[in-house]
Parts: structure tokens; C-alpha cells; sequence
């Protein structure tokens, strides 16, 4: 499930998109519909159907519904059985990730993509933390969604707010206002981040080989990085 | 193994949920294959080839009735069709009818004439795979992986395409209001 972040509204919610596909859905469901076909289904078809029902009905049927599984449940049977020794080669294999970010006139759009031969695996779900938040702030609202991976952590004082995401990076989008600045790459502890000042919430985030974190916050830059240096996983 | 004996116990006058899905959606199935395939056997042998890809699904499926599992059917079997027809022809699929951006027998001037929200407009515009992936993962609410499973594809391949339908959408949604102005890759 997609988690986004409210840094800048969406075009649409994720709600918006879940009314508007069920809305389309039910089009596309009425044109099939209106589609005029006249056909018979042949015996053959109906052979082959009842075939299916019967087998479909056998316990064992995902395991043997095609000709090739059932050869190659065969075969690992008889291998199986003759096997003494097995040895196994770990595979190597680097990760490699792109951030994009797509630019517009008033804010820009930062999206991950992963390569397609290195699915992102990000089980078991690791949280994170803020472990220094500055003088005054105090923890007002705490959402965990383990199965999705997701944290939202929200620390406030006076009227200001820290607020931190961890979300997995695969499905992770999010919009910034860059009407008046630029994204900046810094280092910080020796990861490269991304930093915006904007008039007056500052943002910084970046990314592991499983999850982005963001932070946006009402404070000064020094605070706001020091914020970002205190986020590790909790023990 | 427990769910799937579940999913074989009789449902409704002595029948599996598989039955029903079949008994009740063979002919929507069938048309939406012949849609595609225009012949008659194949279309046939799609919709076998689609209950057998729907049986190894069953556990993902709820209610027989709702306008959801008949969507997830038709996704099933378009699918599958398509793949035939490319197998079969060996041509662009962008040169036939059905996979041009639209909806099955909704022309794009039709969609535009009606009051739907520019969301839904947007939506029924994608093209075929893109929206049917963005079906089965907000609609019907699947993980990547039983998506994968269902449209036979690898596990980052489903989620690329996810994402692609995802910046398709988007950028049919900014393409109106702004331009994107650049495009920065950071590894």
C-alpha cells in the first residue's frame, strides 16, 4: 500500500484513485458487456472445461496442473531420491537503485526505481527511530503499519512540528515545494542526503537499500541535521 | 493448505467457488477474449488457459458476485489473450484496436463527452496493462506478489509496471495543468 507523505497536496489522494478506479472499473465492466458476440461453446471447450473442474477439485492440484509440472514433479522425485550431496553457490548479485526526481515549475517529484533483476526484499520490517529531538518538542502522534513497512512520528512545540517517515522505497513517491529553491545534496555521517530550505519547514531525506526517510521540520538547519543524524533503528 | 482445502469445500448447491466463477463468468470471459483474438477456438482455449490461471488464485478471491472478482476475471483473461495474440501474430500490439489507450468498446471522444471526474477520464485512457495493474493492486487491494502470480510475471516486473501505470497516470494528470520542466537522476 502506497503511504504518502503530505509535504504538498497530490493531485489525487489515494482514495480519489480508489473511488475513481472503481468508477472506471464499472465502465469498462458495462462495455464488455454491450459487446455483441454470438457463439456456442464447443464440446471440445466443454470437454476440456469439466476436465479442469474435476481436477481444480484435488488438493494436490496446484502442485500438477500442467503437463511440465507434472514431468518435473517426476524428475525431482527420482533426483531427490538419488541425491548425496548437494552444493549450493551463493549468488552475488549489486543492488542498484536510481532516485528520480522530476522537476515541475512550482515543486518537484521524487520517485525510486529499482532494477527489475533485484527485487526489493525489504521483510523483516526494521523501525526507526528519532532518537534527539530539539529542546521543548514533545511526541504527539506515533503510526506504525508494520505489513507495510511504514512509520509516521510527529513531535510538536508551540505550534511547530518535526515530522519523521520511514517507508519502504519501492512504492514510495512524494512531491516538494521547490517553487523558490533547489534540492541540495549533502553528507551527513557519511550518507548522502537531500536538503531543502523552504520558507519556513526544512527538509531533508534519504535513502537506504530498503527504505527512504523523510524529515520535515519547523527548526533551524543546525537542528534539523542533527534530528536527521539521531534517526537509527529501534533495538 | 488449510485455505486451499477451504477453497474446494462446496459453496452453493453442491458446487465449488470454482464452478460458480466459471458458471458465472465463462461468457464474460469469452467475449473479452474473442474481443481480442477474433476466432473463435482461441478465444475457447484463452478462457480454459484463464480458469486454469484463476484456479491457482481462488484463495484471492471473496465473493463470487462482486463487480471486483468479475474485473479481476476479465484482467485474467485479457492477459492471456493478448499474450496469445502477440505469440500468434508476432506484430505490435500497438496497431490493433484493443490495446490502443481506451476502454474495451469505449471510444477515447465518448469518454471525454461524459461528466466523469478527470481521474476516472485519465484512468480509462491508460493503456491496457497499465491500468489493469493499477486494478488489481488499488481496486482489488493484491500484493505485489499475487499480482505477480496472476499475470505470470516476475515479481519486479509487476512492480515496475505498477510503478510505470502509477507515473503514466501522473504525468497524463500534469501534462494538463504544467509542465515537467526537467528530470534528474540521482544513483
Amino acid at each position: 500500500m502506497i503511504k504518502k507523505v503530505s509535504l504538498l497536496p497530490e493531485r489525487y489522494t489515494n482514495e480519489e484513485l480508489k473511488e475513481a478506479l472503481a468508477k472506471a472499473r464499472d465502465i469498462r465492466l458495462q462495455a464488455i458487456d454491450q459487446l455483441e458476440v454470438e457463439h456456442e461453446f464447443s464440446a471440445r471447450f466443454n470437454r476440456k472445461m469439466n476436465q479442469l473442474i474435476k481436477a481444480e477439485s484435488k488438493p494436490y492440484f496446484p502442485l500438477l496442473n500442467t503437463q511440465w509440472k507434472r514431468i518435473v514433479a517426476v524428475l525431482v522425485v527420482i533426483i531427490f531420491l538419488g541425491i548425496t550431496t548437494v552444493a549450493c553457490v551463493p549468488v552475488l548479485r549489486n543492488r542498484f537503485y536510481k532516485m528520480i526526481e522530476d522537476i515541475y515549475e512550482k515543486y518537484s517529484r521524487i520517485s525510486f526505481q529499482i532494477a527489475p533483476e533485484d527485487p526489493l526484499d525489504i521483510d523483516p520490517f526494521i523501525e526507526y527511530e528519532i532518537s534527539e529531538v530539539p529542546d521543548g518538542f514533545e511526541l504527539v502522534e506515533r503510526t506504525v503499519i508494520e505489513e507495510d513497512h511504514y512509520v509516521s512520528v510527529v513531535y510538536t512545540s508551540d505550534g511547530r512540528d518535526i515530522v519523521f517517515h520511514q517507508m519502504p522505497m519501492g512504492d514510495s513517491r512524494f512531491s516538494v515545494n521547490t517553487e523558490d529553491t533547489r534540492l541540495k545534496a549533502i553528507y551527513l555521517s557519511g550518507v548522502e542526503r537531500y536538503y531543502l530550505n523552504d520558507e519556513k519547514t526544512r527538509i531533508i531525506f534519504w535513502y537506504d537499500d530498503r527504505y527512504v526517510f523523510i524529515i520535515s521540520a519547523e527548526v533551524e538547519e543546525g537542528q534539523i541535521l542533527s534530528v536527521a543524524q539521531g534517526v537509527k533503528p529501534i533495538e | 493448505v488449510l485455505l486451499f482445502y477451504l477453497s474446494v469445500i462446496d459453496t452453493q448447491e453442491g458446487k465449488t467457488q470454482f464452478e460458480l466463477l466459471y458458471e458465472k463468468y465463462r461468457w464474460l470471459m469469452y467475449k473479452t477474449a474473442y474481443n481480442i483474438l477474433r476466432e473463435h477456438q482461441a478465444a475457447e482455449d484463452a478462457v480454459h488457459d484463464a480458469f486454469m490461471r484463476v484456479a491457482l488464485s481462488l484463495n484471492s478471491i471473496d465473493d463470487v458476485d462482486s463487480p471486483k472478482t468479475r474485473n479481476f476475471l476479465v484482467i485474467i483473461t485479457r492477459n492471456i489473450s493478448l499474450n496469445m495474440y502477440k505469440r500468434r501474430k508476432r506484430i505490435d500490439l500497438s496497431n490493433i484496436g484493443i490495446e490502443r489507450p481506451g476502454v474495451v468498446g469505449v471510444d477515447n471522444h465518448l469518454i471525454e463527452k461524459e461528466s466523469y471526474n478527470e481521474l476516472v477520464k485519465e484512468i480509462l485512457k491508460l493503456p491496457g496493462k497499465y491500468a489493469d495493474v493499477l486494478f488489481l493492486r488499488y481496486d482489488n487491494e493484491y500484493s505485489i506478489s499475487e499480482i505477480a502470480k496472476m499475470l505470470n510475471m516476475s515479481y519486479a516486473n509487476a512492480q515496475k509496471t505498477i510503478e510505470r501505470a502509477r507515473k503514466a497516470l501522473d504525468k497524463r494528470l500534469y501534462d494538463k495543468e504544467g509542465e515537467l520542466i526537467a528530470r534528474k537522476i540521482h544513483k
